[in-house]
């Protein structure tokens, strides 16, 4: 059970944490353009079902777009500028539900969920690991089954393949076996 | 009428087979059988008797005048056919009916005690679709009177894009009601190698059919919708995409089942999941509570389907519960690492991303409900969340390959994936002395360099090892694929997937926009494209105005020709249609959408720069093909000689085995 | 008009429909064929699987005891196929064999009256 605690779940878990790491990692834009862009991106257009101020091309669209441009020229943080539309149209307008309140559920709940995925997939090859039935590749000794040997020799031949002997070796098989020592 | 009838036959073909089944009666089963089968010619007809009413401009029809007029050209007719409600569901219908008699007629031959059930399950639903149209939305309703003109077609589907994508799509999401037909008649029968081998096939069918009507709708959206963008996250586009997502995870765990016949339960339980998403698709679709470009309106139809969509989910699960003992794991795990195991985590993450997208599409109705408040769940949200997951799975797809089944090592499991990761760093670092500095982007691109190194170094592997029996390096990888086709096929695909992510991370890290006001003859730059405008031809036609404007492109010196964005106004649905001037190549896309005209008559135009676009139409095919390779039938194998391995210890004393099996051999 | 034809489009379909009814009962597959048939298509999956195993090795993708030990077990198992299939096939005969003889008998009690 350790063995799966160190062999899979850590290495997962570091990758998976980095991952979200970066993705919350915002790059800072570099014209006022750019700037302006991605506010409008965050922007819902009041009257077009579902699409941004960046997206549409709606009249009101258009006149929102030209007020961003201008508060960004004017200076203004991407937080004064969304809260302006937000005061005017309401929670609504904006693109991505704010961090704080009761839209923080809406951040909080996919991290939750696949915790807890990952603690059932655990959970689960756990039981599927406990539940593995013996199988019987080594336990029966072809060669010494002489009622088989009839069957077998047909496999072979039907499948194109020579049975292992304990000393057979082929060039290549035994050069990945020096590889595999060392 | 063609439809009540269609409906009589639909339940007689249910009710025959599950009887039949049942009772081990061959001819009724039979004839439930043939029923099936005359579904789909009576429902042909139903569609053409439709399509020859928008012909003949029957405006008496009621939904021939809702989507069509008399400017409407001709050709237009397969758009506006299914442009409404009713008409899509007809397409529906009729596509449903079209797959299932393909797979009752397969099914029978090849798994014949689970497809009796299946089509039982098959015809309650084509029912279900049929009741809806013969009783609620039925597009031959006639008007008292007829109208001289009709409404006209929505610009948006005008587009060449608009032919294929929502019948590929419709047909898709329709489509996964087979994989969970032939589930249920497992489910039934407790027969799982046929289940197995129906679910694998109709999985990976369907599977390509959603992924293409999702590409094509990309492709679309790219094109006509005047944004630069090709996804959204638009609840619409996320209803299409969940199933898609369910069905991946499925023809996944399914190969496991397959070979280990392990994880049955869980498998069932995936295509069920697939099958409630495609339901919750439709009842977005039609009439859902959720706004979006793409619904095709308002109505109390989609809380028909809601039920439908209850009563289905609720049904199969229940079954499940009280039947699923009778599916037996015969084996368990070996070990946690195993490819058994990876499989389970590449479902982790599938389900993950399609649980985000589901969370994000319902959110809104849950703030409304509990908060009263409006809010909007866009795609800055779905960027945040999914993207991590679709990294994590496309660096899953790279090494997953590579994890033996049953149990690996890592000592042989690092061996063979030292070339590719040397490789994804290499190319890391390439990108970072060219300028790419994001860090997102540079593991969006190391971890694909890694995956294609990955595909690449089997195949090389495995030509070289042919070539070493004596093939030549051509005929030796044509045999390579064709030994092993579900899984070169699927390294196909995989590499399909790693094109859209290419595109995707190109064009999202790197993309440029631009709003431009050009006078006639004025140039704009943008990187170093030079774009000169030269003038706008207005053509007003009956239901619209068209303009065309030119412009001329250049970089530095070289002219890269003429090209006409193109826009029009229809004022009737006050809205525009445009297509984007493009120009495509591998690199990027250079794309120009006309906006409006200025008074003075300047020209406004959005100017964008997407790199890599290119290929996320390239890995359509792609995907198709590989999708083709895996479902190809493998051949009974022939006795093949075994490969002479090249000795580099002295020859042994033994006779060489292979030698007497050669002269053998007749 | 379009009543007529929706009528006679359903009268089609209903004959169709019923056609299998008044056919005669075609012989039930038997059985014991059907399970032969899986058996050789079971070990047709994994003389493919020994080959996948084959090549993997010769690639390089499995160390040296997983590849013995897996094809050993494959091996065994399809000998085991050979084996049930064997018995069954002999039991088909069995059956073939009595049934001759009840035909044989049947038509020496009777003498031969056609086919």
């Amino acid at each position: 059970m350790t063995f799966l605690i160190n062999r899979r779940l850590i290495p997962t878990a570091l990758l998976a944490f980095a991952f979200i790491l970066t993705g919350c990692v915002s790059e800072k834009p570099s014209t006022l353009e750019e700037q302006a862009q991605n506010i409008e991106r965050l922007l819902i257009c009041p009257v077009c079902p579902g699409e941004t101020i960046d997206q549409s091309q709606n009249e009101l669209a258009k006149q929102m777009r030209a007020i961003v441009q201008e508060k960004v020229a004017q200076g203004e943080s991407k937080d004064q500028i969304l809260q302006f539309f937000v005061d005017r149209y309401g929670q609504g307008v904006l693109a991505e539900p704010s961090r704080r309140g009761f839209t923080l559920l809406v951040w909080l709940a996919p991290p939750v969920a696949v915790a807890i995925a990952v603690v059932l997939l655990v959970l689960f090859i756990r039981h599927a690991l406990r539940t593995r039935p013996g199988y019987a590749d080594t336990s029966m000794n072809e060669d010494e089954d002489t009622e088989l040997k009839p069957f077998l020799s047909q496999v072979d031949r039907e499948a194109g393949f020579s049975p292992l002997r304990g000393s057979e070796s082929s060039g290549r098989r035994s050069e990945s076996e020096k590889r595999s020592d060392g | 009428m063609a439809v009540h009838l269609a409906l009589a036959v639909a339940i007689y073909s249910a009710a025959g087979s599950g009887l039949g089944a049942w009772k081990r009666h061959q001819p009724l089963m039979e004839s439930a059988r043939y029923a099936a089968y005359l579904i789909v010619p009576v429902l042909a007809l139903a569609t053409a008797s439709l399509v020859y009413s928008f012909l003949q401009r029957d405006f008496q029809v009621r939904y021939v005048s809702q989507h069509s007029n008399l400017a409407m050209e001709p050709w237009l007719t397969w758009v506006a056919f299914y442009a409404g409600n009713e008409g899509s569901l007809l397409y529906i219908a009729l596509a449903l009916s079209l797959l299932s008699a393909i797979a009752i007629r397969v099914g029978t031959a090849q798994s014949p005690r689970v497809t009796p059930p299946a089509s039982a399950v098959l015809m309650l639903v084509l029912s279900f679709f049929l009741a809806v149209i013969a009783f609620l939305a039925s597009p031959f309703v006639r008007l008292p009177v007829a109208p001289p003109d009709g409404q006209g077609i929505n610009p948006l589907l005008t587009h060449p894009g608009m032919f294929i994508h929502p019948p590929v799509m419709m047909a898709g999401l329709v489509g996964v009601t087979v994989p969970f037909a032939f589930a249920m008649g497992a489910l039934l029968t407790g027969r799982t190698k046929e289940w197995i081998d129906a679910g694998r096939m109709w999985g990976l069918i369907v599977w390509a059919i959603l992924g293409s009507g999702l590409l094509l709708g990309a492709w679309w959206a790219y094109t006509i919708l005047g944004w630069g963008g090709y996804w959204g996250w638009d609840p619409i586009e996320n209803v299409g995409f969940m199933p898609f997502l369910a069905l991946t995870a499925f023809v996944h765990t399914v190969m496991v089942q397959k070979r280990r016949g392990i994880f049955p339960r869980w498998n069932i339980v995936l295509v069920f999941i697939a099958f409630s998403l495609s339901l919750l698709g439709m009842f977005f679709n039609r009439g859902g509570p959720v706004p979006s470009v793409h619904s095709f309106g308002q109505s109390t139809l989609g809380w028909v389907f809601l039920g439908f969509m209850g009563i289905g989910t609720s049904v199969s699960f229940a079954l499940f519960f009280t039947l699923q003992h009778r599916l037996e794991s015969p084996q368990g795990l070996e070990s946690p690492l195993s490819r058994e195991a990876a499989f389970l985590l590449n479902n982790l993450l599938l389900l993950g991303v399609a649980f985000v997208t589901l969370w994000g599409v319902v959110f809104p109705l849950i703030s409304q409900i509990f908060q009263g408040r409006e809010v909007t769940v866009g795609a800055p949200f779905y960027n945040q969340i999914n993207g991590p997951l679709f990294l994590m799975l496309i660096l899953l797809m790279g090494v997953g390959p590579y994890v033996p089944w049953r149990k690996a090592s890592w000592g042989n499991m690092k061996r063979s994936l030292s070339i590719p990761t040397l490789f994804s760093v290499a190319v890391t670092l390439v990108l970072l002395s060219i300028g790419i500095t994001r860090p997102l982007a540079l593991l969006a691109f190391g971890i694909s360099a890694f995956v294609v190194a990955g595909i690449f170094q089997e195949w090389l592997r495995g030509a070289i090892s042919r070539h070493r029996q004596g093939e030549n390096y051509l005929t030796g990888f044509a045999k390579l694929i064709a030994s092993n086709r579900p899984r070169y096929g699927g390294y196909t695909v995989h590499l399909a997937i790693v094109l859209v992510a290419l595109a995707v991370a190109g064009s999202s890290f790197y993309g440029i926009q631009r709003d431009v006001v050009l006078m006639p003859g004025e140039k704009a730059t943008i990187q170093d494209y030079s774009i000169q405008y030269i003038s706008t031809a207005v053509t007003p036609m009956t239901d619209r105005t068209e303009y065309q404007a030119m412009v001329r492109i250049s970089r530095g010196d070289n002219s890269l020709g003429t090209f006409y964005p193109w826009r029009a106004f229809y004022p009737d649905f006050r809205m525009s249609a445009t297509r984007a001037a493009i120009r495509s190549t591998p690199i990027e896309d250079l794309y120009i959408i006309p906006s409006e005209s200025t008074e003075g008559g300047g020209a406004v135009f959005r100017v964008l720069i997407n790199p890599l676009v290119w290929w996320m139409w390239i890995a359509g095919p792609v995907l198709i093909l590989g999708t083709l390779v895996s479902l190809w039938p493998q051949a009974r194998p022939k006795i093949i000689p075994l490969p002479s391995i090249p000795t580099a210890e002295p020859a042994e004393t033994s006779p060489d085995p292979e030698q007497l099996q050669r002269s053998s051999q007749p | 008009m379009p009543f007529l034809a929706g009528l006679l489009l359903a009268i089609i379909v209903l004959a169709l429909v019923l056609l299998p009814f008044f056919r005669k009962r075609q012989d039930q597959p038997a059985s014991v064929v059907d399970t032969v048939n899986q058996i050789e298509t079971r070990r047709d999956e994994l003389y493919q699987e020994m080959r996948t195993l084959q090549q993997d090795f010769d690639i390089g993708n499995i160390a040296r005891e997983d590849y013995e030990s897996r094809i050993r077990a494959l091996r065994l198992e399809a000998a085991l196929t050979l084996r049930e299939q064997r018995e069954l096939e002999g039991e088909i005969s069995r059956l073939d064999t009595a049934l001759e003889k009840e035909i044989s008998a049947y038509r020496s009690k009777n003498g031969s009256r056609g086919p």
